[in-house]
């Protein structure tokens, strides 16, 4: 965590402990598909990560396909990750339009635009 | 152009026709004199070879008489045109003199240096080659090297005026972006591996948490991840070979059962939702 | 209850729903149906053919993909426009107006329906001006309730600011952009209202509907941004701006990209880093909301605010850090002009020289919005009261395009749809108010009545009868007025305030309002129709003129003049003229042309206003290297036209300045600082290509009397220019179009000017050889 880092030597023990209380309260209070989706995220999250890393490192030159490909991992993160929000049970007070399936249904819509353009894109 | 060149070519072939015979020079002879009249050099030239070359100060004057007979006898003839040429074999540059030629033959050029005419050519240091030019419709064309000729040097030629827009332009050349070069295979397997490897640790962590599908083969889901397979397999097909509107055309036909289905799908998970919770 | 007028009983709630919805659905297709119409002036005035510069060009390109194709369109290179360069039309046009027109031509021929590519390019902006008064209507629908929302589609059905852009025949970007532009705020206004991944994902498409069809859409790039900002800054924060932003932002971008013209530019370009900023922005705060929801400490509670905060600072330094180094382009020309209106005039004369680019003129506002522009901050007012987000959106783009169509007459077009909007919301809220049937009580708590209002409307005229005489003298200045004071006192009307202690007693106040509101649209009908047809139907390829006896007399000059052109010239003959006439020259003459309406190459475009504007025997080699065969000048001195190019002359001599400052200087065209073009014009005016062209042999044709220049009302000497260089093909029935052909060489390789003056008879002065031969000084 980024923030965490960033911090002081004087809060850094209480900053550990804190994160410490911060994963267990993720480990408990999360449900399971909640879990399922943020495996899927940080998977997307190592994707992205890796092809920005061959874009600065190595080389850029189809500069189109590294969007593609780049943008599909963005693209795939936050409409998962909208998913996640809406689905997630604490959210159910601000979705009142939006059943989980509905989510479901706008993120496989959401899906196949965005993967429609990336091909589009790929050349 | 057709007829003049004709006209030309007529009057070559009357030439030769007629052998009225060729144009040659009687007392060719010069005189350099100074400022002050005083004469520097003078001497009679012989057409066999050139004298040594004449040099003129920049106030000499430069004289030069000769007769035009034919034949090489005493009767003088005056050719239609008569010049004098100066040129510069290294730059190029040349000027051209006419001179006048008295009916019986006789010719006076006068080269004054302190007035030179606007014809004679810029210099440098290389001495310029004179030699005289005769044309008659009679007689056969000849030209007789003189001499050559020294005088003071000048600056360079001016540019002609019309040359800055008429002038040949240098040749385009095209620049291309160079060619992109594509990494060493190695650091494109190795990345290659880097990209995939996420999947190992989504496949961990999915298995750590324990991914149970009790419903995946169940007839109201098992169409629609299907025609979902199928949407993605039709983009992956574009990648490849589809053109864009048989792409919009296979998707518009591949949406109306995916909405079915999907709707059928969501109803029935939504039913296990609400029925589990 | 007490009810100010009879409610008619026993009437279930089914039939009042049903009878509304019927209601309007008749009140939209009525709308739709006079937005079309109204925009049929052009067409009926004249006849149905494609108007001003611009949309010829489109109309062009559009014959290209219905003849050609697609794929054949999308790498048309075309060769005959910025001769010698040619341009690549695929990749700089926005093809989405083509594609547009390529596809409905298509689906008609599919359904055996001949129609011409022609009818569909000429109807097609009427079309979607019906789509933008429902989509309009949507979005109007999202901020109150349906009455205003029909209010507002009626408004932008009619409305001049938006009607100037979208007559028939005016076949540009315009004319689907703005329906775009309302569809795509909809989609962003309801994704937001329901965390919507759906609504998201439309608005992404749409955005790239837009794209791909207008430079305007960087508007919609900034506004949604700073929307989701101000609404993060407001400590609004939601998961459902996350889920709206974050799919449209994503998938918009990733498509908009797929538009050749803009390339790469969202990630390089300076106009689109607001949006790449916050939904960076976005993301840290969505994390730091999930972080926090999992943790209870005070303290790393703040620490996680000062990094959020800390973050976004360093990703703002980060992008000008970036500018800086070149890898994002920083703002161009264009937009800096938005921002300092003196740029334009200083640095890039080619974009202040568009009259579209001038700030707009006051009077304009009141000409493009009539009444709206008053009832608009009275709407924006409203918007204040209830401030939900999406009223914060509102808000954003009320100021934003009130700024921009102050700075710039072509921004008119994206205030109009928020006027629009705003003011449908201002006299609803008013009708709902005098039309809310319920007398207020004093003391006593009345339950809430929500009447449709759209029911009640039938009953108003029929009381307002009994009191016309009273109102007519209202002026549009007490109907402020009461805008102004329903606002203040109606706290809302009927809808929200459950307590009816404030309200409108009695029937005459009502009807007194209710009246002087009809008669402002009744005003605002009568103002849309007057400046439709007479202001905004121009083709202005065709003008219009009174005869005497009152009949309308067409003058036809520019088609006559490049029908001659097409007719009797070679077909790879180029023609030269100001830029404003290449797209026509292209489009109806079919002939090359050296720069056009696009006006990529400012060099190209300087070099043709150096010819214009040198005397002839600079300008002739230059028209010699660019082949020129033809140079067309446009003069409306003898009948009076104000847009010709005497009087865009100093632009010319502007932006060739620009390029060649030693050459062409602006003040030698000045006559002690006065524009003149009679016998007291400057020796540099008088020798200059564009003056001699323009006045060539024209006072011949007042056959010895005065000669006058109707357009800028000064008395022409009798002895006009000469021409050497070029000699006069064509002049069109009023003058308006010339058309001068140039000279080849001269057959005996004499200098033009001398073959010319020896044809006059004139005896050649001898001069003498020049020495080439320059003696050094001894």
């Amino acid at each position: 965590m980024a923030p965490a880092k960033s911090s002081k030597t004087p809060v850094a023990s209480e900053t550990s402990v804190a994160l410490t209380t911060m994963w267990k309260s993720y480990i408990q209070h999360t449900s399971d598909r909640l879990k399922l989706i943020d495996a899927f995220l940080v998977f997307i999250m190592f994707s992205g990560i890796v092809q920005f890393a061959y874009c600065v490192l190595v080389t850029n030159f189809p500069f189109n396909a590294f969007l593609a490909g780049f943008a599909s991992c963005v693209g795939q993160f936050v409409l998962t990750a909208s998913l996640r929000a809406q689905v997630n049970p604490e959210n159910r007070s601000e979705f009142n339009d939006v059943s989980p399936e509905r989510a479901f249904a706008d993120f496989t819509l959401g899906s196949i635009v965005l993967h429609f353009f990336v091909y589009n894109f790929l050349g | 152009m057709v007829p003049r060149i004709t006209f030309h070519f007529i009057w070559l072939v009357l030439a030769t026709c007629v052998h009225a015979g060729s144009l040659s020079l009687q007392n060719p002879r010069f005189t350099i004199t100074s400022s002050t009249a005083a004469q520097l050099r003078t001497d009679t030239l012989s057409l066999a070879e050139k004298p040594e070359p004449l040099k003129l100060g920049p106030s000499d004057t430069l004289k030069f008489t000769f007769q035009i007979t034919e034949n090489g006898e005493g009767k003088g003839v005056q050719p239609h045109q008569t010049f004098l040429r100066f040129h510069d074999s290294v730059s190029g540059e040349e000027g051209i003199q006419p001179v006048r030629v008295t009916p019986g033959g006789k010719a006076k050029f006068e080269l004054n240096m302190a007035r030179p005419p606007p014809s004679l050519p810029p210099t440098a240091d290389r001495p310029l080659e004179v030699s005289l030019i005769l044309g008659s419709f009679v007689h056969e064309p000849t030209i007789f090297d003189l001499f050559d000729l020294y005088v003071p040097p000048s600056h360079a030629p001016a540019p002609h005026p019309d040359e800055a827009k008429f002038h040949v332009l240098p040749l385009i050349h095209h620049t291309f972006r160079p060619e992109q070069k594509l990494p060493p295979k190695f650091v494109s397997v190795v990345f290659a591996a880097l990209v995939l490897s996420p999947w190992l640790v989504l496949l961990g962590l999915w298995s750590k948490i324990g991914v149970r599908v009790p419903h995946l083969f169940s007839p109201r889901i098992i169409p629609f991840t299907a025609l979902l397979g199928a949407f993605e397999a039709l983009l992956c097909w574009y990648w490849i070979d589809l053109k864009l509107g048989e792409v919009l055309l296979y998707g518009g036909i591949l949406a109306v059962p995916t909405i079915f289905a999907g709707k059928t799908a969501l109803a029935a998970t939504g039913e296990w939702r609400t029925g589990k919770n | 209850m007490p009810t100010a007028y009879p409610l008619p009983e026993n009437v279930s709630p089914a039939t009042v729903a049903n009878t509304a919805s019927l209601l309007r659905i008749i009140a939209l297709g009525l709308i739709s149906a006079a937005a079309i119409a109204s925009r049929l002036f052009a067409v009926i005035n004249f006849e149905s053919i494609i108007h001003e510069f611009d949309p010829w060009f489109n109309y062009r390109a559009t014959r290209v993909l219905a003849s050609k194709g697609f794929y054949e369109f999308w790498n048309w290179f075309d060769p005959t426009a910025w001769y010698p360069l040619g341009r690549v039309v695929g990749g700089t046009i926005y093809p989405g107006l083509m594609t547009t027109s390529g596809v409905i031509y298509y689906i008609l021929h599919a359904l055996h329906l001949p129609v011409d590519i022609r009818n569909i390019c000429v109807l097609l902006a009427p079309g979607f001006s019906a789509l933008t008064a429902w989509a309009t209507y949507m979005f109007t629908k999202e901020m109150k309730d349906d009455s205003a929302g029909l209010l507002a589609a009626a408004f932008i059905g009619i409305v001049p600011g938006y009607i100037s852009r979208s007559v028939a025949g005016s076949y540009d970007n315009e004319a689907i952009a703005i329906f775009l532009l309302m569809f795509t705020f909809f989609s962003w206004i309801k994704a937001l209202k329901q965390g919507s991944a759906f609504f998201g994902t439309i608005a992404a498409l749409f955005y790239f509907y837009m794209v791909a069809a207008w430079g305007g859409y960087v508007f919609i790039t900034n506004m949604i941004p700073l929307h989701a900002l101000v609404l993060l800054l407001m400590g609004r924060f939601t998961s459902r701006l996350y889920v709206a932003y974050s799919s449209w932002y994503a998938i918009g971008t990733l498509a908009s990209m797929q538009v050749p013209f803009v390339g790469f530019q969202p990630v390089r370009t300076s106009e689109h880093m607001a949006a790449l900023g916050v939904f960076g922005l976005l993301q840290i705060v969505a994390f730091a909301q999930l972080v926090r929801a999992h943790v209870s400490s005070k303290q790393f509670q703040n620490l996680l605010f000062v990094a959020v905060v800390s973050t976004g600072v360093l990703g703002f330094f980060a992008i000008v850090g970036l500018t800086y180094k070149g890898w994002i382009a920083p703002w161009t020309g264009r937009f800096y002009s938005l921002w300092d209106t003196g740029y334009a005039k200083k640095y890039i004369p080619i974009i202040a020289s568009v009259s579209e680019h001038q700030p707009t003129a006051w009077p304009s506002f009141f000409m493009d919005l009539h009444f709206l522009i008053w009832l608009f901050p009275a709407g924006v007012v409203m918007c204040f009261r209830a401030l939900r987000d999406e009223h914060i959106f509102v808000i954003i783009y009320a100021a934003m395009a009130s700024y921009f169509a102050g700075v710039m007459v072509r921004l008119m077009l994206a205030l109009t749809p928020v006027v629009c909007v705003t003011s449908a919301v201002a006299l609803s809220t008013l009708l709902d108010t005098y039309l809310d049937p319920t007398e207020p009580t004093v003391n006593e708590k009345a339950e809430p009545v929500n009447d449709p209002p759209s029911t009640n409307v039938p009953v108003t005229p029929k009381k307002a009868k009994k009191l016309k005489d009273k109102e007519t003298a209202a002026t549009a200045r007490g109907a402020l007025g009461d805008v102004v004071s329903s606002v203040t006192s109606a706290a809302g009307g009927s809808t929200t305030s459950p307590k009816t202690t404030k309200g409108i007693f009695g029937l005459d106040g009502r009807v007194a309002v209710l009246v002087n509101a009809l008669g402002l649209l009744l005003f605002f009908v009568v103002h849309c129709t007057w400046v439709t047809a007479n202001a905004y139907s121009s083709p202005s390829v065709v003008l219009a003129s009174t005869n005497p006896d009152g009949s309308q007399h067409l003058i036809d000059d520019f088609r006559e003049a490049y029908y001659w052109l097409r007719q009797n010239t070679a077909e790879d003959a180029v023609v030269m003229s100001w830029w404003d006439y290449g797209y026509q020259i292209a489009g109806m003459a079919n002939r090359t042309t050296l720069v056009d309406n696009n006006t990529w190459n400012n060099t190209h475009i300087a070099t043709v206003g150096k010819a214009m504007s040198s005397p002839e025997e600079v300008a002739y080699p230059i028209l010699r290297k660019h082949d020129v065969n033809y140079v067309l000048v446009i003069f409306g001195g003898l009948i009076g036209y104000s847009g010709d190019d005497m009087n865009k002359f100093l632009w010319m001599v502007r932006i060739s300045q620009g390029v060649w400052p030693d050459e062409i200087q602006e003040p030698n065209y000045f006559n002690n600082g006065e524009y003149r073009v009679d016998d007291r014009a400057s020796p540099t005016m008088k020798e200059c290509l564009m003056y001699k062209m323009t006045y060539y042999r024209f006072a011949q044709l007042f056959g010895g009397g005065q000669a006058i220049d109707r357009v800028r009302g000064q008395h022409m000497p009798a002895n006009g220019p000469t021409l050497d260089y070029l000699e006069e093909a064509f002049t069109s029935e009023n003058w308006i179009v010339r058309i001068y052909e140039v000279k080849k060489d001269d057959v005996l390789g004499r200098d033009l000017k001398v073959a010319n003056a020896f044809g006059e008879g004139k005896k050649r002065k001898r001069t003498k050889p020049i020495a080439r031969r320059k003696a050094i000084a001894a």
